[in-house]
């Protein structure tokens, strides 16, 4: 692990890795986020969820730097990013949803171009992924798959030891095997004190293997943010039953959504009780049944 | 018929500047034709059929990929479009030709006009194989008599239009048959790299994977060698000490990997061979003025630059990942790298007009040759540094850029004109220096603004659209 010892960042104890206050994005006359705010404290990871067209790319491109923004403000360790402050980038590890990286240069050239900036590189690291992922120094990034240069992204962006990394659909090109290792990895980076995590991805198995706190974006906001253990807590799947069936569902607060099968009648709750769920099976004559929801169940439930 | 006007209009809505163009020559053939009553103004109208066809080749050659390919009856479309550009480019001027001036040689121009629209096609497809009717011609220019008999006999044979169809079939298939082809092609290239020092065909432009051919091939494997030879010295350096001078030179190696001395110097024997060859072919039959072809020399040097716009555009997300390498301090900064970085092109396109001015003055054993040399110099400080910051804040379309250029490439063959014409005039330290303090002002002067411009806008990262 060359200069890795030598080269440590100051991490902000108290500042958030990322605050996010009222961003808009615009493309021209339609807004993705509007007026979006956000805190990420230092040392978590966040999966950040929404259905297609949420607007999750941008999210993470402005906070980069990548896309420019039409109102409020992005801090990351605690700074401003109106402008990108240096070495601060070096704190940042960003895969991108599409790899447009060099294609013109090979692989070896690539990587160790990008090491000569970083103050700390984790050569051993890089060099472990390139072998265990197969990826061939030797061969131009124009000519790799779209998995391989997924990849190379990857090695890219765990090889400097990034304080904040941002993964954007990390896994999308990804084999199974490819993927394991790369939580794998993940899960080595974030026990390290003071790192953060925030990845986009629609693979909620492996939100859920990382323990990740849920954020979801919709209508251009963050609309939840919840751990996931608690959010499962929250929100979670009722049936009652009854032979003479549900011509009208009882109102109840807290129903996210309403179906009835036959004699079945089925409500996602958020944040409902059980007492209030056994009194309205006690006075609609129901047997009650609670079922807990897989993440993709919650996340097609709330996006 | 929806698809079949998208797939003829393409050429038209991609290359508005050039289809201009053709379309004046067209017009400029027909009229002569009107007024002189004669064949000769034909050649116009050849020349224009041929030039149609390149900028159909190369929107077809961006047009042909594995995604289009996979249209619903898309090579029918294609068939379609080919019956109907036949109509309009050879049998639509053949017929006007035919009403102008009789029908005198009418299917020797009708296989004329074919072939040279194929040719064309060819040409703009990425074909090697039209290489062959250059060399062709250069042997005709270098046995100037033989040649005119052989054209006299060919012109009077029943045969000709047939040998001269059937060529045109056989090039047609050549082309046309890989490109219709589904395989994958990787584009491995960088976008900054030089479009226009003849290398590449003019299809790389944006950014569609060209075919090479055997030269092709090697050059660009030497190419590439080299390319990593200059980053793993530049990194070496950057290492030991991290400059800011071996930080542009790093960044110089990523960004425009075959504009290393080795390279430019390869490129350069390589121009000379070929206008060596085409000189000692055409000697007997043409004369040059070595002004004039210095003024060709310069403009060849600045053509450089127009790959500068263009690839600074498609360069944009693959920019992503540079701008967190760098980790500027500013967004400015990284603007200035960039900008810098491209000054380095300033002294290639120099350096190829002085010594493409100095092979001119060698060929044509120019008596005046400083003055050749110190036009050539004078003039492409000016056109360099100029057409540079042209493209470095000029406009992002097509058609913007296109006309860019030829103002650009017009006014530099403008100055060269100019100072040619002041030393000339006045000798070379007086006009030199009169020249100097015309061109250099103005030149670093638009540079510095341009640069300026440059700096205060924000990098952008987003795919081109």
């Amino acid at each position: 692990m060359d200069n890795l010892a030598s080269a440590t960042h100051p991490v902000a104890s108290n500042a958030p890795a990322v605050a996010v206050r009222g961003l808009v994005k615009r493309f021209d006359k339609h807004e993705v986020l509007r007026g979006l705010d956000w805190q990420v404290p230092s040392g978590r990871v966040i999966g950040l969820l929404g259905r297609n067209g949420a607007g999750k790319t941008t999210l993470l491109r402005c906070l980069v730097g990548l896309s420019s923004i039409d109102a409020g403000s992005v801090d990351l360790f605690g700074a401003s990013m109106a402008e990108p402050g240096g070495e601060r980038l070096h704190r940042l590890g960003f895969v991108p949803q599409t790899f447009d990286l060099f294609p013109w240069m090979k692989v070896r050239g690539y990587l160790d171009f990008t090491a000569a900036f970083y103050p700390r590189w984790d050569h051993t690291l890089a060099e472990r992924l390139l072998d265990s992922w197969q990826i061939d120094r030797k061969q131009k990034i124009g000519q790799l798959s779209q998995g391989q240069r997924q990849k190379l992204a990857i090695v890219r962006s765990l090889a400097p030891d990034p304080d904040l990394l941002l993964l954007d659909e990390p896994v999308a090109s990804l084999d199974p095997q490819a993927r394991r290792a790369f939580m794998d990895e993940l899960m080595a980076l974030v026990q390290r004190p003071g790192k953060t995590v925030v990845f986009s991805t629609h693979i909620t198995a492996d939100l859920e293997r990382a323990g990740a706190d849920i954020a979801l974006l919709k209508d251009g906001r963050i609309v939840l943010e919840s751990a996931l253990p608690e959010l499962r807590q929250r929100i979670r799947r009722v049936r009652f039953t009854r032979a003479s069936g549900w011509p009208d569902a009882p109102p109840q607060p807290g129903v996210l959504r309403t179906q009835v099968k036959g004699d079945t009648l089925e409500w996602i709750v958020d944040g409902v009780d059980d007492a209030s769920l056994n009194a309205v099976a006690a006075r609609e004559g129901a047997t009650l049944t609670i079922d807990p929801m897989s993440l993709e169940d919650l996340f097609v439930e709330l996006a | 018929m929806k698809a079949t006007w998208q797939l003829l209009s393409a050429p038209a809505r991609r290359m508005p500047v050039g289809t201009a163009l053709v379309g004046l020559l067209y017009l400029a053939g027909f009229v002569l034709a009107a007024w002189l009553h004669i064949a000769p103004p034909l050649g116009i109208t050849v020349a224009a059929c041929w030039l149609w066809h390149i900028l159909a080749g190369v929107t077809g050659r961006s047009l042909l990929r594995p995604e289009t390919l996979l249209l619903p009856r898309f090579r029918w479309q294609l068939a379609l479009v080919g019956l109907v550009d036949g109509l309009l480019t050879v049998v639509l001027p053949l017929a006007a030709f035919v009403a102008l001036i009789g029908p005198a040689h009418l299917l020797l121009i009708f296989s004329g006009l074919a072939l040279a629209a194929v040719l064309g096609l060819a040409s703009g497809l990425g074909l090697r194989a039209v290489f062959v009717f250059w060399v062709v011609a250069l042997i005709a220019g270098w046995m100037p008599q033989f040649s005119t008999a052989l054209a006299m006999a060919a012109l009077h044979s029943p045969l000709t239009p047939i040998l001269l169809l059937l060529a045109a079939g056989l090039l047609l298939n050549m082309a046309l048959r890989p490109l219709l082809t589904l395989r994958d092609r990787a584009e491995d290239e960088s976008p900054m790299q030089a479009i226009a020092d003849g290398r590449k065909p003019l299809a790389a432009a944006d950014g569609t994977p060209q075919q090479r051919g055997f030269v092709g091939k090697r050059l660009s494997s030497l190419f590439d060698s080299i390319a990593q030879q200059a980053l793993a010295r530049a990194l070496t350096r950057f290492r030991r000490q991290p400059s800011g001078g071996a930080r542009r030179q790093l960044l110089r190696t990523l960004l425009l990997p075959h504009d290393n001395p080795s390279t430019v110097v390869i490129r350069l024997v390589w121009v000379a061979l070929v206008a060596a060859l085409y000189f000692f072919a055409t000697h007997a039959t043409q004369r040059w003025h070595a002004g004039y072809v210095g003024a060709w020399a310069v403009v060849l040097g600045i053509t450089r630059f127009s790959a500068v716009g263009q690839g600074m555009v498609r360069m944009r997300p693959n920019l992503a990942d540079l701008y967190l390498t760098l980790a500027p301090q500013r967004k400015a900064d990284f603007q200035r790298d960039m900008a810098d970085v491209l000054l380095w092109l300033v002294g290639v396109a120099l350096f190829n007009c002085v010594a493409y001015a100095a092979l001119a003055g060698v060929l044509l054993h120019e008596h005046d040759f400083p003055r050749l040399l110190l036009a050539a110099l004078i003039a492409g400080i000016g056109g360099a540094f100029g057409a540079l910051a042209a493209h470095l804040v000029g406009p992002e379309s097509t058609t913007g850029r296109g006309l860019v250029q030829i103002f650009v490439m017009a006014a530099t063959a403008g100055v060269y004109a100019l100072v040619y014409w002041l030393l000339g005039r006045f000798g070379l330290w007086i006009g030199g220096a009169a020249s100097l303090a015309l061109t250099l002002p103005f030149g670093i002067g638009a540079w510095q603004a341009a640069r300026t411009e440059y700096l205060k806008r924000d990098p952008r990262f987003d795919v081109p659209l």
